[in-house]
């Protein structure tokens, strides 16, 4: 902490220990305090402003419901199955295609940085099917794969298997020499190199990709639910929005919401649990 | 005396790149025997390290040979201590130092307790399940000392592998190694750059010029075993380490001019 004070002429500039210092236990007890009650506080805030506005009428509650009849709309669709049913299917695909995705990615992602013959031959092809937009083929999907959730599953696991295998060529591809040196001086063989020393060292930007493929998983699956089928979220929202039902769309949307901020959520921490030298320990022995 | 270990005739290595080409090292002619320390000092850039990865296996010569003749059959040939990056991030300091027995296939049981006696004699006990990260760089220097000789390699190579610590961990660190290489001889090709880092520890000392490095002169070192620090109060250890420095002044001089005119 800094004071100033000034006595005949002199300004005198005194460091002292503040609060911080002074008691920091109780310091970051109440910090922290403060932090829990401002970032739950905003969304409640926003909540009940917004209840209070539709409550007084100045808001337009046929687009804007106030947020009890959502939470009523939602409980209600609940109960008839409307809302689980969608729920099933929306998770259903974006598992299976993300999955797939996933997997798909880091195996050939791994073949690539570690074969150049492997990469001579797909690398550039792979980069330019890349920026490729993926929805703009949806009609190729629905043609090979029908009108079910097939063709849905496949943008999904597509979008995320360029992201995840170009991500991890380069992970590959980006392992220090050194490393790599050290595993073959001691006569390390290609399935050894790869358990001892690629794989954990590509790890943590593989896993970044896997992270950053997670979300976009769900704003691509919720997204052709929109324009496509007749099952999940996205044809929920949009159907529900059709038949002037806002409440149960902004429900769909609610839990659309949820069901991302989850699986996201669950993603970043299996992943935290996969890299050893990240890995969250509870006490040290 | 003939039981040479390490046998290189002629020895160069190029580096070809899209705009030039570097001719790095030699021809080098050495002949190491087994079961001595030898160092090899050199300015910055004269191929030292070259060397080194040639007899690993991690580079080939451009042209001449290199033989290696090894004796025992079922050990690894070599192991290496780098400056850097020889340790896994990822892997514990007992995943670490276990890491050539999991490579040769010993069973797990077995590498355990093997890999727990080096680190014992590396003294950093109670840190077998601590990441590298958490661990200081001398500590992490000791882990690759245990890990370079828990293989029990027929030849031992080590480059500048105190370059990276500070003055006073080196000379612990050195004393580290005098010890435990006076009890576990074996063949050592130590690279350095400090003189009396060379002088302390090995054999023999290799003095290289600066690029293409050659061997320019290759000087027995007479102080007893098992050596300390003191040696470096003998007045011996003075005259070497001038004989040395004359000799490597010059390379290092003139290589400065060649950038300056550069």
């Amino acid at each position: 902490m800094t004071s100033r004070d000034r006595s005949d002429g002199h300004d005198i500039v005194r460091r002292t220990p503040g609060p911080a210092e002074l008691n920091p236990k109780q310091h970051a007890r109440r910090r922290r305090a403060v932090t829990l009650v401002l970032a739950w506080g905003t969304p409640v805030v926003l909540v009940a402003a917004w209840q209070i506005a539709a409550g007084y009428g100045s808001i337009d509650t046929r687009f804007f419901p106030a947020p009890a009849t959502i939470w009523q709309a939602g409980v209600r669709s609940m109960q008839d199955g409307v809302m689980t049913d969608a729920i099933t299917a929306t998770v259903e695909k974006l598992l299976i295609g993300y999955g797939i995705g996933v997997v798909a990615g880091v195996a050939l992602g791994l073949l690539l940085g570690l074969s150049w013959i492997a990469r001579s031959a797909l690398e550039h092809t792979l980069v330019a099917l890349y920026t490729l937009p993926k929805l703009a083929l949806f009609p190729v999907f629905l043609l090979l794969f029908g009108l079910g959730s097939l063709p849905q599953i496949v943008l999904v696991g597509v979008t995320v298997f360029f992201i995840v295998i170009l991500a991890t060529t380069a992970a590959v591809l980006s392992v220090e020499q050194g490393y790599r040196d050290a595993a073959a001086v001691f006569g390390a063989r290609r399935t050894q190199l790869l358990r001892h020393v690629i794989v954990p060292a590509a790890l943590p930007a593989v896993a970044t990709s896997i992270r950053l493929t997670a979300g976009i998983a769900i704003l691509v699956i919720v997204g052709i639910e929109m324009v496509s089928g007749d099952s999940g979220l996205g044809y929920l929202i949009f159907q529900r929005s059709q038949v002037f039902d806002p409440a149960t769309m902004y429900a769909g949307v609610i839990i659309a919401g949820v069901i991302g901020v989850a699986f996201t959520g669950l993603v970043s921490v299996a992943l935290k649990f996969a890299i050893p030298q990240q890995r969250p320990r509870l006490r040290r022995s | 005396m003939s039981d040479n270990v390490i046998r290189a005739t002629g020895v160069t290595r190029t580096f070809v790149t899209r705009r030039h080409t570097v001719h790095a090292l030699g021809p080098v002619d050495l002949t190491v025997q087994r079961g001595q320390f030898v160092a090899i000092v050199g300015p910055s850039g004269c191929g030292k390290s070259t060397m080194l990865r040639i007899v690993a296996g991690l580079a080939a010569p451009t042209t001449g040979e290199l033989v290696i003749d090894r004796t025992e059959r079922g050990t690894p040939l070599c192991s290496m201590v780098f400056q850097d990056y020889g340790i896994f991030p990822w892997k514990t300091v007992l995943a670490n130092v276990r890491m050539p027995l999991d490579i040769a296939g010993v069973p797990r049981r077995q590498a355990n307790a093997t890999a727990r006696d080096w680190i014992k004699r590396a003294g950093v006990t109670g840190f077998e399940s601590a990441y590298p990260a958490t661990l200081s760089g001398g500590m992490r220097q000791r882990v690759a000392l245990a890990r370079a000789f828990v293989a029990n390699p027929e030849i031992l190579l080590m480059d500048e592998p105190f370059a990276a610590l500070d003055a006073q961990l080196r000379l612990v660190l050195q004393q580290e190694l005098l010890r435990v290489w006076e009890a576990h001889r074996r063949t050592v090709l130590f690279v350095t750059h400090a003189i009396d880092e060379a002088l302390l520890l090995a054999d023999r000392v290799v003095v290289m010029s600066s690029r293409p490095g050659r061997i320019l002169d290759d000087i027995e070192v007479p102080f007893a075993r098992p050596r300390t620090r003191a040696v470096r109060a003998e007045a011996e250890f003075g005259a070497l380490e001038d004989r040395i420095w004359r000799l490597l002044k010059g390379e290092v001089e003139e290589r400065e001019h060649a950038h300056d005119v550069a």
